[in-house]
């Protein structure tokens, strides 16, 4: 494992500004808090720079990083509970985000958020891990289907399928709260 | 009207991330570090627990498949011509057919009984049959064929590998990319992301959900040693054509 810091930062520059804004913004949609956002998005970059050379995939690494901090640093807050404890379970290559269903009761919400995004934000919430995986990586993040696939650890067909019926409980939910 | 998830997603999108770059530079050369994937020690003691479990998965999925097939042998009527043993679940060696979805919520209540229904049945219950389907020229799209290519006549004399074994033939469209592939013997699916529409079976729609570049179907189709499921593979179709397709079909 490279542990040369300057070396390791640079190489991580590119990735930073290539990927953190949609980062930040995905684990802002997906935690609803900029605080949670902030540090996993800080952390993981870190612990890429850390790692050198043995990240050889920078980007997929923050992605899966940053989720697996924010999903413990909702757990830290909420307090002991089953599942989503370890950051370090699940498979290696793919965001785990049923592993961390429990962190997501926590009911708190950024108060500052726009309430638009404090909206979707609770709608988000009530949706299945995949489903919610699935829209904010594809309609927050931006990332194509098979990206999306790529960094869930499942097929583009389903990926396309859960962000549309996704899509589709979101609207339903926001549409009745807005009745 | 307005769409609410699209502002809540613009809403989002306006909302400038900080410039984290300086606490980055901060925490990478102080050397905090937080353990991800693997490298904590401790993980090496989970192992045998992790293997355990894993064992037991295995025997406890083992008997359930023994004691699901002791009940379909008691429940299939062998008198009955024409059908083909009940397929519990999807074939392993299948990897390029299988659709997405089935990785969700499978459904594992296909029904073994022979008996034709005359009642409303579930399509996940009919049991599967692979037969020669055919479309009445009514319901077919513009430029496809009204008859399905047999699996043997579909397939090269030596086939890739990973075409599923529970292909029955293909449906060919107006251009080689657009073609209806016809398997017997998927798994019933249960989800609500398929929807119901009319079916050649009275009494029972069929289903269908949107699949890659296509669409994908669940339905029963009359056949004279009795009704059976079959699932399509619809690409080159809009929703309207595949919908018109399915109730044109018939087997023989």
């Amino acid at each position: 494992m490279a542990t040369d810091p300057g070396l390791a930062l640079e190489r991580l520059r590119d990735a930073y500004v290539r990927t953190h804004g949609r980062l930040w913004r995905s684990v802002l949609a997906w935690s609803g808090s900029r605080d949670v956002a902030d540090e996993a998005c800080a952390e993981a970059f870190a612990q890429a720079a850390r790692r050198g050379a043995a990240v050889r995939d920078v980007d997929a690494w923050v992605w899966r990083a940053a989720f697996r901090i924010a999903a413990g640093e909702l757990k830290r807050r909420r307090g002991p509970s089953p599942g989503a404890d370890d950051p370090d379970n699940g498979p290696a290559d793919a965001v785990d985000f049923d592993r961390v269903a429990g962190t997501l009761a926590d009911p708190s919400i950024d108060p500052d958020l726009p309430a638009a995004t404090m909206d979707l934000v609770r709608a988000l919430r009530t949706l299945s891990e995949q489903q919610r995986a699935c829209v904010v990586l594809r309609d927050v993040a931006g990332m194509t289907a098979p990206e999306t696939a790529k960094a869930l650890g499942t097929t583009t067909g389903t990926v396309r399928v859960q962000a549309m019926r996704g899509r589709r409980r979101l609207r339903e939910l926001l549409e009745d709260d807005d009745a | 009207m307005p769409d609410r998830y699209e502002d809540g997603i613009r809403a989002l999108h306006d909302i400038e991330p900080p410039d984290q770059w300086d606490d980055i530079r901060r925490r990478a050369t102080r050397g905090l570090i937080v353990p991800l994937d693997g490298d904590r020690p401790e993980r090496r003691f989970r192992w045998p627990t992790l293997l355990a479990a894993a064992a037991v998965l295995v025997l406890v999925v083992g008997a359930a498949a023994l004691l699901l097939r002791d009940g379909d042998d008691v429940t299939t009527n062998p008198s009955d011509p024409g059908l083909t043993p009940p397929i519990g679940g999807p074939d392993e060696s299948s990897t390029t057919t299988q659709p997405e979805a089935t990785t969700e919520q499978p459904s594992t209540t296909q029904s073994t009984t022979t008996q034709p229904s005359t009642s409303v049945v579930p399509i996940g219950q009919l049991p599967a049959c692979p037969v020669d389907l055919r479309l009445t020229t009514s319901t077919a799209p513009a430029g496809w064929d009204v008859t399905m290519t047999p699996r043997d006549a579909a397939l090269p004399a030596d086939p890739p590998a990973g075409v599923d074994d529970r292909l029955a033939g293909v449906f060919e469209g107006p251009t080689t990319a657009d073609n209806v592939f016809v398997f017997a013997g998927l798994p019933g699916l249960q989800d609500d992301v398929f929807e119901p529409t009319p079916g050649p079976l009275p009494g029972s729609d069929a289903l269908i959900a949107p699949w890659e570049g296509g669409w994908y179907l669940e339905l029963g189709i009359p056949h004279p040693a009795g009704e059976c499921s079959i699932t399509l593979q619809a690409i080159g179709m809009t929703n309207d054509e595949a919908r018109q397709f399915v109730q044109g079909l018939e087997g023989s």
